[in-house]
């Protein structure tokens, strides 16, 4: 059953890639918002 | 010397559109590639499957994370290229650190004289993938790579796409910027479609298996360590130089964490869903999957995607043409960016753009012919410059920010943001990058000796074959450090 362990990995990879994609969206939001103040 | 150079394709693009997204997506669209299909599935169903996932995994956490966040520090806190980030961000060794910055420039430009050569092979297959060639009742896709890779055709193929690298780099081309970030997260979907595509194929479940099952005695090898450490480092574009320049790109509250992150979950998800199309893939169709890997050699990516693709019947024609449209763009962006890389020492050195672009390119289309001929030669070039040279890379990268200035003194650097850190570094990055001054160079060292030594003189690795390309390595080497010296002199004495 190893491989299923690594199975779960590969689509956490994928998950884990969309996420940096959201999380430098509000990255932008919070910079831009720092630099108003 | 100004960090923002405009002269930069990419640093063009993200300051039209400046935002941390298309900052991501440059250093995303830097990563993925070539590498992350031809090497990656060649390299891993050659070098243990399983095993190489599993040393995969543990370089991404010992190396690939920790040194991609150092090599960023270098151009964002050093505020300069791959020549002048290390000389600047360091206290002590100065000449020394830029010569290590010029080494991943160096070591890029040698990866770049074989790049060309398999972002041609991408080329024609994306030629052949709108024209239909792949689904011809008669089709043979081993014959196809046969006839092609290897041949005067795909050393022709391959100096086209060195033509258009060096009119990009030298000119210019409005709009490829912007096309290449809206590329990639359509290459990313359609990665994921063929990997559960290939799953639902019947006999895929054994090959998922040989790729996903580590075994012992694969790991005691280490070849595994290291073909797996030189693939992480390959494939997501550490220790090429470029990660200096993008740093250098980055504002202050560019998160250098977030954007390091990305680049290794990004690079791995493309990679290991590459993989999961390709390699359980050869044993849905093939009676004898472990000699056909064999037998394909570094072609196996290009000998299985025309066989998936013809597996999904009507809708593979089009999903084929636009995979490869994505693919191909992904490799010669990657190209482009390894070309302003490699330029950029010439450039600083106080060469114009153009001619620095010409020198350059026509240089690696000359010294990579031969690996456009040859399978054999490919193989060579790829072990000195892409596991040798790259390794060296990596512990200049952890000597420059752990042992030339202080850890602590970098990493307080790069926390230093109004906002909060994507990844709160500590003490943990400091130490992890500490140890990788003599990882790299004690599995160099193993791979060597249990390979000449224990498996027999020549038996296992050749490496006395690749004693003259590391010469060359070491000589270019040394020009390079006269060449820094003088020109950090010079500089010095003209402020």
């Amino acid at each position: 059953m190893a491989w299923v362990a690594f199975f779960i990995l590969a689509w956490l990879f994928v998950i884990a890639a969309l996420y940096t994609w959201y999380r430098a969206v509000e990255n932008e939001k919070r910079i831009r918002q720092v630099e108003k103040r | 010397m100004s960090s923002r150079s405009p002269s930069s394709l990419i640093a063009r693009t993200i300051e039209k559109t400046w935002s941390s997204f298309a900052l991501l997506m440059a250093a995303v669209g830097w990563s993925v590639g070539a590498g992350n299909y031809w090497r990656f599935s060649w390299r891993a169903a050659n070098y243990g499957g399983g095993s190489f996932l599993l040393t995969y995994l543990i370089w991404l956490i010992i190396t690939a994370f920790p040194l991609a966040v150092a090599e960023y520090a270098i151009g964002k806190l050093g505020q300069g290229g791959p020549l002048h980030g290390p000389y600047n961000l360091v206290e002590r060794s100065k000449k020394l650190a830029a010569f290590g910055g010029m080494w991943m420039a160096w070591a890029d430009f040698m990866i770049m004289c074989y790049y060309w050569v398999v972002t041609g092979w991408i080329f024609y297959y994306m030629l052949h993938a709108i024209a239909g060639t792949f689904f011809a009742p008669d089709f043979d896709a081993s014959a196809f790579w046969k006839s092609f890779g290897f041949t005067p055709a795909s050393l022709g193929v391959g100096a086209l796409m060195m033509f258009l690298s060096i009119l990009v780099t030298a000119f210019g081309i409005k709009g490829i910027g912007q096309v290449a970030r809206f590329m990639f997260p359509l290459l990313f979907i359609f990665t994921v479609g063929l990997a559960i595509f290939t799953l639902t194929l019947p006999g895929a479940e054994k090959g998922l298996e040989f790729y996903m099952i580590p075994r012992a005695e694969a790991l005691l090898d280490p070849a595994t360590w290291m073909q797996s450490l030189s693939q992480v480092i390959w494939s997501i574009g550490i220790a090429w130089g470029f990660l200096i320049c993008a740093g250098a790109w980055m504002r202050r509250n560019d998160d250098p964490t977030l954007i390091a992150f990305g680049n290794v979950v990004n690079d791995t998800a493309v990679a290991w869903m590459a993989g999961t199309a390709i390699i359980p893939l050869i044993f849905a169709i093939s009676a004898t999957p472990y000699e056909d890997i064999k037998e394909a050699g570094t072609g196996l990516a290009f000998v299985v995607l025309p066989q998936l693709f013809r597996k999904m019947g009507a809708a593979g024609h089009v999903y084929a043409a636009l995979f490869f449209i994505a693919f191909w763009f992904a490799a010669f962006t990657s190209l482009i960016t390894i070309h302003e890389v490699a330029l950029r020492p010439l450039k600083d050195l106080g060469l114009k753009t153009p001619y620095a672009a010409v020198i350059t390119g026509v240089l690696a289309f000359v010294c990579g012919i031969p690996t456009a001929l040859s399978g054999a030669w490919l193989d060579y070039y790829d072990t000195v410059w892409g596991v040798v040279g790259l390794s060296i890379g990596l512990v200049f990268i952890a000597l420059i920010t752990s042992y030339f200035t202080d850890a602590a003194r970098v990493r307080q650097g790069l926390m230093d943001m109004d906002i909060k850190p994507f990844v709160r570094l500590g003490k943990w990055w400091d130490y992890l990058v500490k140890v990788n001054i003599v990882i790299p160079i004690l599995f160099f060292v193993w791979w060597i000796v249990y390979g000449e030594w224990i498996q027999g003189w020549g038996a296992g690795l050749h490496t006395y074959y690749t004693f003259p390309g590391m010469v060359i390595l070491i000589i270019g080497g040394i020009i390079m450090y006269f060449l820094v010296s003088e020109s950090i002199e010079a500089q010095t004495r003209g402020r």
